[in-house]
């Protein structure tokens, strides 16, 4: 007998003050009889026939854990003359074997829950229920990034799930300053996102700035980290470079939280935002605080030269060949003028179409099956390579060149799209203008790089506005005994300051 | 430990390493006078720029600001003749800065290529660093410093092999008029005392080594370029024009040469920041907050300036004239600072 008697008054608000009946009815209907939700109807062992309900969503919960934890301590237990209240109660604090369970009374809630994969539990004429933590939905294990491979140190990189990728970071930092703030974004997704930060090395003000800007976020879904790092970018700077970082590693996020940043974790990315973010951390890997110091050094100086190359490389290459040929070394000279002579194109259009040519072949590199990877791997070296070369429709020099560049670009890889930006943009500036158009465009890109900033914080700082304090980890990376005296924490730099 | 920023200290700095390299444009080192000599007129005329700096270094040290943020602060009602004045000025310094640059490009660089031409896509490049603003600006200097310096390097290093010391003399005779000429042209640098004396108040971690480092570097560097000129280049060198491109052109490691590539560079961009300053001068005299108006206005004058000069022969020697800058500078450095040096208290601000 269903005891339609308990029914209690509804109150104001979205609280739930309904037969679990009508709440079947109410979930079905806005979920639109969808087929994955599980309302399973229970009678307790109780005098007073109480009656309820586990709410599910499947594929979300392991059924395992919804036996163990929730239906058979459950089922088992005689109420006796408890009232639905008291029952909820008794399963709340004594009857259920799960450690992770909430009361809870509003239908948002319900929703957020049962959506997260979470069992609800329900009894007819009680106002409030409980969520019992029993997810088990598939997920991609811990496995080591891709984008971010090291030589040593830890192979662990971030996964899709929240909690799992809380738990990494709380492992490596066994510290009650280390805090997780949970928010939600998305009118639609409801994406959980948690701010993670170190209580007493976060500045206050770039706190809440970031809880500001994560607030202000009115998208209808969020469905990875790259639609929420727009928002976190300053206003009005130029948007060629990052000022949000991105790490896929549980160690590097652990390191940038010790210098006082703000790690945003998205639920169902495997990545982290980092922000405040410096260009001079672009140069910054986790493999140069493992490597001996004269070697950390060292990459670093090659990982700022590659990004020269990488940049200007072929737009010189089209000035000195277009206007000033007299600069290259005579044997240079002769080989690139009778190379560059068998070619029908112009030296600019001519870098121009292996720049964009190479870059197809990336994005398809990229997209198709990696079965797939060799054939093209073997059409672009063969055909698109030496093939065209022979056949004199372009230059082996002009080849290498973009070549040798597009290598570069790959060892600042978080660099990447602006690199390759700036790249075009040089190389048409070039071909017009020569190297003082190179020079002029130059001036305006460091003046827009100088101008940008992350959070309040210059984007360029350490170089721009110079500070020599910082530098014992910008082109050289000093010992540890001397970085660890002294962490440069984010929140010492003068722009974190309250005003 | 706490961050500080050391860039703004070097702001004077890079501001008088980056001009002289422009200075030296149109600098003819003559024949008549020794070298010695020429180091002594160079000395005595960054004496002269040192002493225009007194003014806005007082007004610095008494309240941490500039004479312009004094003054619409205490005399608002001056506001208008004082930005005239600003305007006026910092308009002959770009035009004094940008004409011998063109010229220099166009001869030497880029024949056939029109002068106006070069300077308006200067000018473009420096209405986006002026609305940027003058912190902005001086963070890029940072860059420019270690380009100068490298620069630098390689134009000193790469004529050491042609040095002969039997090319000039170090006894001290002298030609009057040279003398006098060389003097006042060495004079011309105190323009980065009117400058410094309009935006001193950015700089909140003043000391008064800045300066003196500033003009340090400045004599080395013109006696530096002095003796090269002298000594390696000799008498060719007295024929010719741009005399500090040339060295540059001279200079070479071997069969690695093309470092007069370096120079126009160094000079674009030295160019491009002493032209953006003036423009921020120009507009913090104003006290416009959004100030895109007046930047593009002043640059359009500059280049109507430009287009003149091309033409005119007249417009062109009076906006290439030391003795007007060196007056309309000792206004703007030295009398108008003097007017706020008692105003304010004597309370350090920042």
């Amino acid at each position: 007998m269903h005891n339609m008697e308990y029914l209690t008054q509804t109150v104001t608000g979205d609280l739930m003050l309904i037969s679990v009946t009508e709440l079947k009815e109410r979930l079905n209907s806005m979920f639109s009889n969808s087929a994955d939700l599980s309302f399973k109807e229970i009678n307790l062992k109780s005098r007073r026939h109480l009656y309820g309900a586990v709410i599910t969503v499947e594929g979300l919960c392991s059924k395992d854990e919804l036996a163990q934890s929730v239906l058979n301590p459950v089922l088992a237990h005689d109420f006796c003359d408890d009232t639905p209240k008291q029952a909820l109660n008794a399963i709340l604090n004594s009857v259920s074997g799960s450690c992770d369970m909430t009361e809870f009374s509003s239908e948002k809630e319900l929703i957020s829950y049962i959506t997260s994969g979470f069992a609800v539990i329900a009894l007819d004429g009680c106002e409030k229920m409980i969520a019992v933590g029993v997810q088990g939905y598939a997920y991609r294990g811990v496995s080591e990034p891709e984008s971010e491979v090291v030589q040593r140190g830890v192979r662990e990189g971030f996964t899709e799930p929240l909690r799992v990728n809380m738990s990494m970071l709380r492992r490596r930092i066994k510290n009650p300053d280390l805090v997780f703030e949970q928010m939600t974004v998305g009118s639609q997704s409801r994406t959980q996102i948690m701010l993670c930060y170190l209580q007493h090395c976060v500045s206050p003000l770039l706190l809440r700035k970031v809880k500001e800007r994560l607030k202000d976020c009115d998208l209808p879904t969020v469905f990875a980290s790259g639609y929420l790092s727009e928002y976190l970018e300053d206003e009005k700077t130029s948007r060629l470079f990052s000022g949000v970082g991105i790490s896929e590693r549980p160690d590097t996020v652990c390191g940038k939280l010790t210098e006082g940043r703000i790690a945003v974790l998205v639920d169902g990315t495997p990545a982290a935002m980092i922000v405040p973010r410096l260009f001079v951390e672009e140069f910054q890997g986790i493999d140069d605080y493992s490597n001996r110091t004269y070697y950390a050094s060292f990459i670093r100086l090659i990982k700022y030269l590659s990004f020269f190359i990488a940049v200007f490389l072929p737009a010189l290459y089209v000035a000195l060949a277009q206007f000033h040929p007299e600069y290259l070394p005579e044997p240079i000279l002769i080989k690139t003028a009778e190379s560059l002579s068998r070619t029908p194109l112009p030296v600019m259009p001519e870098v121009l179409l292996i720049t964009f040519v190479y870059e197809m072949m990336k994005e398809a590199g990229l997209r198709i099956p990696k079965s797939l990877g060799h054939a093209v791997s073997i059409v672009g070296g063969l055909v698109v390579g030496e093939s065209a070369v022979n056949a004199g429709i372009i230059s082996a020099s002009t080849l290498m060149v973009v070549a040798t560049a597009a290598i570069c670009s790959y060892v600042t890889s978080p660099l990447y799209p602006p690199i390759t930006m700036l790249r075009v943009i040089f190389i048409i500036t070039a071909g017009v203008a020569g190297l003082w158009g190179m020079v002029l465009v130059t001036a305006v890109v460091l003046i827009s790089m100088c101008a940008k900033t992350s959070l309040g914080v210059p984007y360029m700082a350490s170089l721009a506005p110079f500070s020599l304090r910082t530098m014992r980890d910008v082109f050289i990376r000093a010992s540890w005994k001397k970085l660890g005296k002294h962490t440069i924490r984010v929140q010492k730099f003068p722009e974190t300051k309250e005003a | 430990m706490e961050v500080k920023y050391s860039s703004r200290r070097l702001m004077l700095t890079l501001m008088l390493c980056a001009c002289s390299v422009i200075l030296l444009q149109n600098r003819q080192v003559s024949p008549r006078s020794s070298f010695t000599v020429n180091l002594l007129c160079m000395l005595s005329g960054l004496g002269v720029c040192a002493l225009t700096l007194l003014p806005s270094i007082l007004i610095m040290r008494r309240t941490g600001s500039d004479f312009l943020t004094l003054s619409a602060r205490y005399t608002p009602k001056l506001r208008l003749p004082i930005a005239v004045i600003c305007a006026v000025y910092f308009e002959y310094v770009a035009a004094y800065v940008l004409l011998p640059y063109t010229d220099m490009f166009c001869e030497k660089y880029y024949p056939g290529v029109r002068p106006c031409l070069v300077g308006l896509c200067l000018l473009a490049a420096c209405i986006y660093a002026a609305l940027k603003g003058v912190r902005i600006i001086t963070r890029f200097g940072v860059f420019l410093f270690v380009f100068a310096l490298f620069t630098n390097l390689l134009l000193f290093t790469g004529n050491i092999s042609l040095t002969d010391l039997s090319n000039g003399s170090f006894a001290f005779s002298a030609d009057r008029d040279d003398v006098f000429g060389a003097f006042i042209y060495f004079c011309t640098p105190a323009f980065v005392s009117a400058i410094y004396a309009c935006i001193a108040g950015e700089t909140h971690s003043f000391h008064f080594r800045q300066p003196l480092l500033s003009l340090l570097f400045t004599a080395v560097k013109f006696a530096l370029v002095m003796f090269f000129v002298t000594f390696s280049l000799g008498s060719y060198a007295t024929r010719q024009d741009y005399q500090s491109f040339i060295l540059s052109r001279t200079a070479h490691f071997g069969s690695f040469a093309g470092i007069e590539s370096f120079f126009i560079a160094l000079s674009t961009m030295s160019v491009f920041m002493i032209i953006s300053l003036a423009l921020s001068c120009m507009v913090k005299s104003t006290g416009k907050k959004r100030p895109m108006l007046e930047i593009v206005m002043y640059t359009l004058i500059l280049f109507v300036i430009t287009l003149l000069c091309e033409f005119s022969r007249t417009v062109k020697a009076f906006f290439s004239n030391e003795g007007i800058l060196l007056g309309l500078t000792f206004v703007v450095a030295v009398c108008l600072p003097l007017a706020y040096c008692r105003t304010g208290g004597i309370r350090r601000e920042n």
